[in-house]
């Protein structure tokens, strides 16, 4: 190893006084290096009195051959090459190692529910893809359509942003008495084309609901059997290996959503690209 | 003032809740957004230094365009929003209590 360095190091020297200034720099080289220069061939410079003297050392027998620039720019590459693999390498263990200390997050998992056009749909139906859920309820006075609002700007956002990239927006009744199947489909209408809403049993919400660690709670009716259900008020993001993956409360707007969600999708990206070596093997 | 209160209550009667609706019926994009106007109008003429008893008619409006749990909530909304409003100015409630 230490002889191939000092080779390199010998032969870069070389190149660097002879050959690789004057060759990058594409014009007339400076005077000093002209003079030193073993490539010079006669010119108006030499006094046309003298007898013509020997011809000098013809192109490429000086000590820098293109044989010998080869082997050094192949060496160099490929230790180049090996030295960047090495590190991905060691940043992927690295990842790899932090991800297994800190845990996966215990938010999210399973859900057994029923969609708003009557198909039975499990958390599995939407492997493979990114989703955006929010749990809410039709007759939510302000914070639920506000919420919905952003969530469908959010779902365009980042559609713009990352082409071929697509998100589920998904949303879970908490009120699953009141929304019925066609209550909840119109409700959704109203936002976004592609709002999937989710009810089923209440045992099946608050399974849901358990997973994602969201709190509900009706309130008392009035006298029109009217209530308010107070409840966790987060976006949570899944990604398509289903696992939770980021949450935005309602102090994040839409537009720092759409920046951590394309960040969560190139990390995700990252982490799942092989590399290239890795691809090779 | 009248004119507001009437205009808004002919657009709550050709709404559907009032035609028989069940209560079941969740308040569409429409009756959401007619609500919220109303009820911003009536917050704003007590913001103006109205009294219960001056922005009464815009009251009324509010609560024939918004049903009677959301009537609710925003009342406590609002009054939860004005205390956070004197807590950011300094206002301590436990040294207000002694006092």
């Amino acid at each position: 190893m230490t002889t191939l360095i000092s080779y390199i190091v010998r032969t870069s020297t070389k190149l660097d006084k002879r050959c690789i200034i004057p060759l990058l720099l594409q014009s007339p080289p400076p005077p000093q290096l002209l003079l030193l220069s073993p490539l010079r061939t006669f010119s108006s410079e030499v006094p046309k009195s003298q007898p013509p003297q020997k011809k000098r050392p013809a192109r490429g027998k000086g000590p820098v051959t293109w044989k010998s620039l080869a082997v050094t720019g192949v060496i160099g590459a490929s230790l180049l090459a090996f030295m960047l693999y090495v590190r991905k390498e060691k940043e992927a263990a690295q990842a790899r190692e932090r991800k297994r200390a800190l845990g996966k997050a215990s938010i999210g998992g399973r859900f057994e529910l029923i969609d708003h056009n009557g198909t039975p749909r499990t958390s599995d139906d939407f492997l493979g893809r990114w989703v955006l859920l929010y749990f809410g309820f039709t007759h939510c006075p302000d914070v639920c359509p506000d919420e919905l609002e952003k969530m469908a700007k959010v779902v365009d956002d980042v559609e713009k942003l990352e082409c071929g990239q697509s998100i589920q927006p998904l949303f879970i009744t908490v009120d699953p008495k009141r929304d019925s199947q066609a209550a909840i489909k119109q409700y959704c209408a109203e936002f976004h084309p592609r709002l999937l809403g989710l009810t089923g049993s209440e045992d099946a919400i608050a399974q849901a609901c358990r997973a994602y660690r969201v709190y509900f709670s009706a309130g008392p009716r009035d006298e029109d059997d009217d209530y308010i259900v107070d409840h966790t008020i987060i976006l949570y993001l899944v990604n398509p290996d289903g696992d939770f993956v980021d949450y935005f409360g309602q102090n994040k707007t839409a537009e720092q959503a759409t920046a951590s969600i394309v960040f969560s999708m190139k990390k995700f990206d990252d982490a799942n690209k092989k590399g290239f070596l890795g691809s090779l093997l | 003032m009248n004119i507001e209160v009437e205009v808004l209550i002919q657009h709550w009667v050709s709404m559907p809740r009032e035609e028989g609706v069940k209560a079941s019926q969740f308040p569409n994009k429409e009756a959401r957004y007619q609500c919220w106007d109303a009820r911003d109008k009536y917050w704003q003429c007590l913001d103006n230094g109205g009294t219960e008893e001056s922005c009464k008619e815009l009251r009324s409006g509010y609560e024939s365009l918004c049903s009677a749990s959301w009537v609710k909530h925003f009342d406590r909304k609002r009054e939860y929003l004005i205390f956070k409003e004197q807590m950011k100015d300094g206002y301590d409630p436990v040294e207000a209590k002694k006092s």
